[in-house]
């Protein structure tokens, strides 16, 4: 039975693990800005912006 | 007075504003001013035009084109203060943008590196509408970012005093963090509960059992002395004032429950109570967060310094010179461009300005000065360069001594006026008194059990579920506000709107449009319209200017050019020629001779000495105001307070027959002694303003408001910010306001309800951990779900939703 308590250990451990990465992600201020990110994602990569400069 | 009605409704390809006064044409595309054009033009010419793509009409119109605006910045000892970080080659800068709103935005000012090749990288936050930059001086220096970034419509507020301190997100973050321990604590406790949940007999293996005791035990000790912090500090505070506030029946129960399991499971008596525990903190704190709904992204407490200029330049033997406007002394000769503010209260040196008081009074309209007035601080210059002589210092001036008022230290927030703290005051005493009895009762009937009723009733009555009432309750009506563009500083706000007795309005730019527009009150025929047309094109004053476009919106047609001669422009007073043969002048009543009496400051017009009429900035009320007033005055007192002087009076009256009074040239002072007054008889004041001189009146109220058309932009320091075109439900505001209280009054009486039978069952001894386990959330949960519910079924029903 021994066996079980070292199962929630190690169980205990390793979601302690997951607190402590979710202490780190606030602390970097990973957070703090939800927003932008968001939307940045969705833009297209600027290959062709150099290249189409100036038609006018 | 008739009103000419705009239906043009060509649209400003970059700002999205329609174009009212002239249509720009430029590479197939409409722009409404040169400002919108010409950032149009740089975009395009570097080939970022995907701006346009991933929004429509992203720009930001009114782009200040004044170079030299910044020039402070070549001050390196001012520039030091900006930057983060500064080396040879590299130097970090963090702007608040307050013009930042979309995608396009980030898109754009995160590639600042393709317009300036300076530029190393930027980084955009939306959220907080602040941009990061590195840049390399060596190539480009902080004025020239600056510059750069207001080319393209991202002017940056800067303010050396109050750079945003990252003390809010310090106070979020603690709170998320405590959410996530007591959250993770209560998940274990409760897998290591199931067996007594469930009533299994761990039997022969009683060493597991006890094994599962000790984890829980170490479990809760985070939670204890970690999550509940903040309800002892704020009991202990509560304490030392003398009152009995909701967090100390709170830690009473807290240390009842701790207690109680600990001595259970070091005496092997039982398994404690420690998932309540952790349960009870966990919903607690997420109530707390709840209720801490903030709009990051407005600033809810600028004063006038965030409005005024950093430095000026001060002439000194003839030589421009950039100070700190704090470093101005009276005497000195400052020198002040177009569309820069007037920091001080000073005299005009030279021969006329016009002053447009925008910032002050919410009222966009040019006003002229002549030689050797008096200007008062935070006017904005418009025109060419001129000289002032500051008479007072910064913070002594006429609109600026109104921050050394007593009001604006005071703490305006009173926690032991919130009904839930009034409320803890008898709960406290109740509940203390039935434990004692009932703990008496068991001493006599049976001392062994005496000691576990004591406890047993501090449990179950902790007030977890009163707890929860007035933060979710109030932490929807926030919500539901915001999404009404109401944005409340905090909830506490709406606790105090529910108490107001009187409605103070402001009359400019609240109750009528910012932008006032240019009228013509008399008799001009189309001819002699022209013929001002013409004279007012030769006058680069402000006020011609506005008369010019006005005219030219309505006369498109110039031709056939008329001949101007004797042109003669008196300053400050209006100027004059012969045109067509005819002699026309434009300028004050003084200058054209008439006889006219009118106590609006217009700009009159002859042709061959007859007056025809004069020109009138005319506001116009917002839209909805008419019924909301008529809500309004069933319940309130409502007054109105104007810094203007009374010549609107009746037609104000004829409008809003409901106010209750209306005031007239009041002064910024006199407008926070207003409210003060009203206070003393009594009567708690909500304050609805826009400009800096509403400052102090909505600071002195209980409820101070700013309204404005554009809440990134500049609003005095408030409780609230109103997008002016949902002032027309203030009605329906106030009422969810009031209703909140209702609605926290009937969670209450639900979590009284549980709290009886809860204490009936532990004043009967019989209050098992299971019960408790159950209880308790349950109690939480329901009143969480019925103020949920009772808010969104409230905002429905005013049309809120």
């Amino acid at each position: 039975m021994l066996l079980i308590v070292a199962l929630i250990f190690i169980s205990l451990l390793i979601a302690l693990g997951f607190l402590w990465a979710f202490f780190w992600a606030v602390k970097s201020g990973q957070y703090d800005d939800t927003e932008t990110p968001s939307r940045r994602m969705l833009f297209d990569d600027r290959t062709n912006s150099k290249n189409s400069i100036k038609t006018n | 007075m008739e009103l000419i009605s705009t239906d043009q409704t060509i649209k400003c390809f970059h700002c999205g504003d329609d174009c009212v006064n002239e249509v720009i044409r430029f590479d197939q595309k409409q722009f409404c001013c040169h400002g919108c054009q010409s950032v149009y033009q740089i975009l395009s010419t570097n080939g970022l035009t995907t701006y346009y793509d991933l929004e429509s009409n992203p720009g930001i119109s009114g782009t200040s084109q004044d170079q030299h605006k910044f020039d402070y910045l070549g001050n390196r000892e001012i520039a030091l203060k900006l930057l983060d970080f500064s080396s040879e080659h590299l130097e970090k800068v963090r702007f608040s943008i307050p013009s930042i709103h979309c995608s396009s935005c980030i898109w754009l000012l995160e590639n600042l590196r393709l317009l300036n090749q300076g530029v190393l990288s930027s980084r955009a936050n939306l959220a907080e509408r602040e941009l990061s930059i590195d840049y390399d001086p060596s190539s480009i220096s902080l004025k020239q970012v600056v510059g750069l970034l207001t080319s393209i419509g991202y002017e940056p507020a800067i303010n050396l005093e109050q750079r945003k301190s990252d003390k809010d997100h310090a106070g979020n973050r603690e709170l998320i963090l405590k959410i996530a321990v007591a959250g993770f604590c209560f998940g274990n406790i409760m897998l290591l509960s199931f067996p007594e949940y469930l009533g299994l007999d761990l039997g022969i293996d009683s060493q597991l059992a006890s094994w599962f005791s000790w984890i829980i035990l170490v479990l809760s000790f985070p939670v204890l002395f970690y999550c509940a912090q903040g309800y002892y500090r704020s009991a202990i505070n509560g304490l030392k004032q003398g009152y009995l506030n909701i967090d100390v029946p709170i830690a009473l129960g807290i240390i009842a429950l701790a207690g109680r399991s600990y001595y259970e499971i070091i005496f092997k008596l039982g398994p404690g109570y420690l998932d309540s525990l952790a349960g009870l903190l966990f919903l607690l704190l997420i109530g707390q967060w709840f209720q801490h709904k903030t709009y990051q992204n407005l600033s809810f407490s600028r004063d006038f310094k965030s409005y005024f200029p950093l430095a000026v330049n001060r002439l000194q033997d003839g030589i421009e010179q950039v100070v700190l406007v704090d470093d101005l002394m009276p005497k000195d000769v400052i020198a002040v461009r177009h569309q820069e503010l007037i920091p001080a209260d000073s005299i005009l040196l030279d021969q006329t300005a016009a002053i447009d008081y925008s910032f002050v009074s919410g009222e966009s309209q040019l006003v002229s000065r002549g030689q050797g007035e008096l200007i008062f601080a935070g006017g904005k210059h418009t025109g060419t360069k001129a000289h002032y002589q500051v008479t007072k210092p910064v913070s002594q001036s006429y609109l600026t001594q109104l921050w050394n008022h007593q009001a604006f230290n005071d703490e305006k927030y009173d926690p032991r006026q919130l009904k839930i703290n009034i409320i803890s005051k008898y709960f406290t005493t109740v509940v203390m008194l039935i434990a004692l009895v009932s703990a008496g009762y068991w001493l006599v009937v049976d001392p062994s059990q005496s000691l576990f009723v004591f406890t047993s009733v501090l449990i179950v009555a902790c007030p977890c579920a009163l707890a929860m009432a007035t933060p979710f309750t109030l932490g929807h009506a926030v919500r539901e506000f915001g999404k009404n563009r109401l944005y409340l500083k905090n909830a506490q706000v709406v606790d105090q709107m529910s108490k107001i007795g009187t409605i103070v309005f402001d009359k400019t730019g609240t109750l009528t449009k910012a932008k006032s527009k240019l009228i013509f009150s008399g008799d001009m025929s189309d001819l002699q319209a022209k013929l001002v047309l013409a004279l007012t094109e030769h006058s680069n004053h402000p006020v011609s200017q506005s008369i010019n476009v006005h005219l030219k919106s309505l006369h498109p047609d110039p031709s056939p050019q008329p001949s101007v001669t004797d042109y003669q422009e008196q300053a400050g007073r209006g100027i004059s020629a012969n045109i067509d043969g005819h002699r026309v002048k434009v300028g004050s009543s003084s200058f054209i001779g008439s006889d006219i009496t009118q106590d609006i400051a217009g700009t009159y017009v002859s042709i061959n000495e007859q007056v025809l009429g004069g020109f009138y900035y005319q506001s116009q009320f917002r839209r909805g105001l008419t019924g909301m007033v008529k809500d309004l005055a069933q319940k309130f007192k409502l007054t109105l307070l104007s810094g203007d002087k009374d010549h609107q009076k009746q037609l104000l009256i004829d409008q809003f027959p409901e106010f209750n009074s209306l005031h007239f040239s009041k002064s910024p002072m006199d407008k926070l002694e207003f409210v003060e007054s009203e206070q003393h008889k009594g009567d708690r004041v909500m304050m609805l303003g826009d400009g800096l001189n509403d400052a102090g009146a909505l600071q002195k109220s209980e409820v101070g408001i700013a309204v404005t058309e554009n809440p990134q932009h500049f609003t005095p320091a408030s409780d609230g910010i109103l997008h002016a075109s949902a002032l027309g439900k203030l009605g329906s505001f106030m009422k969810l306001a009031s209703w909140s209280q209702y609605i926290i009054l009937m969670g209450i009486g639900l979590s009284f309800l549980y709290n009886v039978v809860g204490i009936s069952f532990a004043v009967s001894a019989n209050l098992t951990p299971l019960t408790a386990a159950i209880l308790m959330p349950l109690s939480s949960i329901s009143v969480v779900v019925f103020t949920t519910l009772a808010v969104k079924l409230v905002a429905v029903r005013l049309k809120l939703a």
